[in-house]
């Protein structure tokens, strides 16, 4: 994979999950969990882990590392980037 | 004999900071430097809380056009890759404080010392100081270079001397090890390791591992500064020799052998031994100790050369202050060491939450709430003189660490490397 953008991801957040906010203001580094944050929850993580599969044949092996990697769009991103180089 | 208002020991950042504000208010002064410049020195990376001391020095715009790499912030992330942090000092700081330099230290150290000296210093270089003896009323400096001995005298000395510590050495003062765990570094220069993309490319990386960590510094175009620190023991068995010690450290990283997969050493790995300390007393009669010589943190938060710089100009400013060469007081002397020790406080309480795993899950997962953000940001830009608020942030920051070590509310950090699936991802 050569290259994932912030933007494609913000593409897929909206496809599978349900956002309040616009996707404009979503910057790279706002937790995507919690109060203080875009507000996902487990079913929206579930469901970016399964579009991650699909698109990206990037599978995520457990929760502890899904917690860390799905912690913002930022360290998705990064995350992503690794597993095909 | 020659007589000068103030003699530096030492011609890195703390000596050419002191000596060239000290020379442009009008005093006369001598650095004294054991090494042919340019050298290589370890410590690439500025933090901005030290751009104020290099505008004031007036040497600003000449770094500005020397080709240094840009560093507009800093990023943390684990060994496994799974955990990524990156901070953009402009986000939480003012237009001065929004960026700094990642610097090759043989160059950015040359460029301040010809700086001191256009600033009215004179310079000693080579040579080494061999004596000082101090009377009442003045220093007397025996300094001997290849030309052979020469004798001066000095109202004030300057100890900027590096870790070689000439004053705290000479004096046998008391100094403490700050309880910090001794640690070891093995680094080297590259070329062709993995770079950030557009403005992150100037960004330090600090990947954290279970114990230790690497700091990946981008200096210029080309070359990027890579190193390890660890335990001096878990290091040592990590192979025979520091070349081996370092590639079986990348190698069980994911994170660093992503960075590293096509890079190319360039010359040879070095190592340092980092026994932090610091002096009980950073100021004596007619003595002030700047940068190192004043203690040594670990380098986790860049936080030496911005210590080395500001220690430097706080010299300056307390002999600029003295009247007319009278010895420092009791007070200035015990005014001046609280500053430098609030200065490495600061650091050294960061320090320890970097290296408990409790804490830094904290210092991983920020969340909004308190502006804990906007704290971290702050402090990995160097801010160490804190308004109340900042305080208060900071304190919630530590009392949120140690909550974290009886009940998680961050998410514990995970460090294990994900099995090698075997299945490529490419049809």
């Amino acid at each position: 994979m050569a290259n994932v953008s912030i933007d494609e991801l913000k593409q897929l957040l909206m496809e599978n999950c349900m956002l309040n906010i616009p996707l404009e203001e979503i910057k790279e580094d706002l937790p995507l969990f919690g109060p203080d944050g875009l507000g996902l929850d487990s079913i929206d993580a579930l469901q970016i882990t399964v579009a991650l599969e699909k698109k990206y044949k990037a599978t995520i092996p457990n929760p502890d590392i899904a917690r860390q990697v799905l912690q913002n769009l930022g360290s998705l991103r990064e995350w992503l980037l690794r597993q095909t180089a | 004999m020659n007589k000068f208002d103030v003699a530096i020991i030492g011609g890195g950042p703390a000596g050419s900071a002191a000596g060239s504000l000290l020379a442009r208010a009008g005093k006369s002064v001598v650095i004294v430097e054991r090494e042919i410049f340019p050298r290589f020195h370890i410590g690439e990376s500025l933090i901005p809380f030290g751009n104020d001391v290099l505008r004031e020095m007036g040497v600003w715009n000449e770094l500005e056009n020397s080709g240094f790499m840009k560093k507009l912030g800093a990023e943390f992330t684990l060994s496994n890759s799974c955990g990524f942090q990156r901070f953009w000092f402009r986000n939480n700081l003012g237009p001065n404080h929004a960026r700094t330099f990642q610097v090759e230290r043989a160059k950015f150290d040359s460029i301040l010392l010809n700086h001191a000296l256009h600033s009215g210093c004179e310079i000693r270089q080579p040579a080494l100081v061999e004596s000082i003896e101090w009377s009442d009323h003045q220093a007397l400096v025996t300094i001997r270079s290849p030309e052979g001995s020469e004798a001066f005298a000095a109202s004030y000395v300057i100890d900027a001397s590096g870790r070689d510590a000439w004053i705290g050495k000479k004096l046998n003062l008391p100094k403490s090890d700050l309880g910090l765990s001794k640690k070891m570094a093995v680094f080297a220069h590259f070329e062709n390791a993995y770079r950030n993309e557009g403005e992150a490319e100037g960004h330090i990386t600090i990947i954290r591992m279970e114990e230790g960590w690497f700091w990946m510094i981008p200096l210029d175009e080309k070359k990027t500064s890579v190193g390890i620190v660890l335990n001096q023991e878990k290091l040592k068995s990590c192979g025979p020799d520091l070349e081996s010690r370092f590639w079986n450290r990348v190698n069980a990283s994911s994170e660093a052998s992503f960075r590293l997969k096509n890079a190319k050493l360039i010359g040879d790995f070095h190592a340092a031994t980092d026994y932090s300390y610091r002096y009980h007393q950073s100021a004596g009669d007619r003595w002030i100790m700047a940068g190192d010589a004043a203690g040594f943190i670990d380098p986790i938060f860049s936080s030496g050369v911005m210590v080395a710089l500001r220690s430097g100009r706080l010299a300056a400013q307390t002999i600029l202050a003295q009247p007319s060469h009278e010895k420092l007081s009791r007070k200035v002397q015990a005014r001046y060491t609280a500053k430098i020790h609030q200065m490495t406080g600061v650091f050294l309480k960061m320090i320890e939450l970097f290296y408990d795993n409790d804490a830094f899950a904290v210092f991983m997962n920020p969340r909004s709430l308190f502006k804990l953000r906007e704290t971290i940001n702050c402090l990995v830009a160097g801010q160490t003189e804190m308004s109340f608020g900042f305080k208060c942030r900071f304190q919630l920051f530590q009392i949120l660490s140690w909550l974290q070590r009886r009940i998680t509310i961050a998410p514990r950090l995970f460090f294990e490397e994900p099995v090698k699936s075997t299945s490529s991802a490419k049809p």
